[in-house]
């Protein structure tokens, strides 16, 4: 198998959503950005022949530990069709092993897990007809990496980021 | 005119404790809202952003916080000398906003990463650990301590590892700096003493002009005799045992406070 990535979120309402969105709107002006959608990302590398999809049901139907399906859904795939949104993909610069949680996974899945990573994919849409001025909005205005009053979706210090379309 | 805010966002949790702190020290203090209007929080001579879960650390512990209007008055606040503390999230929502350890510009040059023990996350920490204070007579809020003093605290926290931009700039500073250490007073890199991965063993840290102090540990829950547990192996426990202690030492830092809002 080797990497696999799920893209999980909130079914019914997200309340990261709902403060990022509001900061972002009525306390840092930045009135460009109409919308934000938010996927918790993981990202698991499996030593198995298996295939995605059973992959996929072996990790999460046994447990809670990357989704919770009372509330959340889950999928492999990031639809990165909608034209006026950028994604882009947030991931912490810090070293983490997770061994713990990889055994976790490994005594719920049966699934040997040479590394698991947690990253937060946000979905910018941004009203704005060019792509690249779409991303450079994103970049410079939501993100946070030029300082306070230019977003906060990631912290420069620590964390990095990557457009995923 | 009231002397200190201690201002209440939306999910904090330890105003009231810190209420008591600051009264204890004879000074006056009042838990105002975060939407308070800039006039009323200009009345005040001190402010001080307790701990909790603001906005439930959505997005990031802290940072919802950091974008509020009521952060801009308190940037400016801090540029005109006016002591401001901000203790656990409220250490948090100062890291966020930039005002420490420079405000030179709008960067943010620090920041509270998760707890990180070994390359594995650590969880939210509940805990007593041992502190020490370098350069104490540089921040308003410690210089009723010594650089010798080894002073137990309770820390309650999953984002309390301290991440700088310029690590080194930081440890060449003369900007008081709270540092875990171990019972005997060493400062001992690795875990437990350093119970979150924080560079440079820090636990709190001041700005560059002293008085704005932002620490993860709750000096608050210290202030008293009977907050202090029996079991440490501390003299303040020692003598908690004994009946012989008084008050708890963390005092000296409200105490620091009070007397540099009497002399100003």
């Amino acid at each position: 198998m080797g990497v696999i990535n799920l893209f999980v979120s909130q079914k019914y309402v997200d309340l990261n959503v709902i403060s990022a969105n509001q900061a972002l709107n009525i306390y840092l002006n930045k009135h460009k950005c109409t919308n934000l959608t938010r996927f918790v990302h993981w990202v698991i590398d499996i030593e198995t022949d298996l295939d995605e999809n059973t992959c996929l049901n072996k990790l999460t139907k046994g447990s809670y530990l990357l989704c919770n399906p009372n509330k959340e859904e889950v999928s492999c795939v990031l639809d990165l069709n909608c034209k006026d949104v950028v994604y882009v993909d947030v991931s912490s610069k810090l070293l983490i092993e997770n061994k713990e949680f990889r055994y976790q996974l490994h005594s719920v899945s049966d699934l040997i897990v040479n590394s698991i990573e947690k990253r937060v994919v946000w979905g910018c849409k941004v009203d704005c007809i060019d792509p690249q001025e779409r991303k450079a909005y994103v970049e410079n205005e939501l993100l946070g990496v030029k300082g306070v009053s230019s977003g906060l979706l990631m912290n420069p210090i620590y964390e990095t980021y990557s457009f995923l379309n | 005119m009231t002397d200190v805010a201690i201002i209440q966002f939306p999910g904090s949790n330890c105003e009231y404790e810190t209420l008591d702190a600051v009264q204890a020290t004879g000074l006056s203090a009042e838990i105002i809202s975060w939407n308070i209007s800039e006039e009323d929080l200009s009345s005040f001579k001190a402010y001080i952003l307790p701990g909790g879960f603001s906005f439930q650390d959505r997005v990031r512990a802290g940072v919802v916080s950091s974008r509020l209007p009521l952060m801009t008055y308190l940037g400016k606040a801090a540029l005109a000398g006016k002591p401001i503390l901000g203790i656990c999230n409220g250490c948090q929502i100062l890291a966020e906003s930039g005002i420490l350890p420079t405000q030179d510009d709008q960067e943010i040059s620090m920041a509270l990463a998760p707890n990180i023990v070994n390359n594995e996350h650590r969880g939210f920490v509940c805990d007593w650990v041992y502190v020490k204070i370098k350069s104490p007579e540089n921040n308003i809020f410690t210089r009723e301590f010594s650089e010798n003093d080894v002073l137990p605290i309770q820390i309650n926290h999953g984002e309390g590892n301290f991440k700088f931009k310029d690590k080194a700039f930081i440890d060449r500073s003369s900007f008081t700096k709270l540092v875990y250490c171990s019972e005997a007073g060493d400062i001992e890199y690795s875990y437990p003493v350093n119970p979150n991965g924080a560079d440079l063993n820090i636990a709190g840290i001041s700005n560059d002009i002293g008085n704005v102090l932002a620490i993860m540990p709750h000096p608050e829950r210290g202030v008293s005799w009977y907050q202090i547990p029996r079991y440490l192996n501390h003299e303040t426990s020692l003598n908690r045992r004994k009946n012989l202690l008084f008050e708890g030492p963390w005092k000296p830092f409200f105490v620091s406070l009070a007397n540099y809002i009497k002399e100003n």
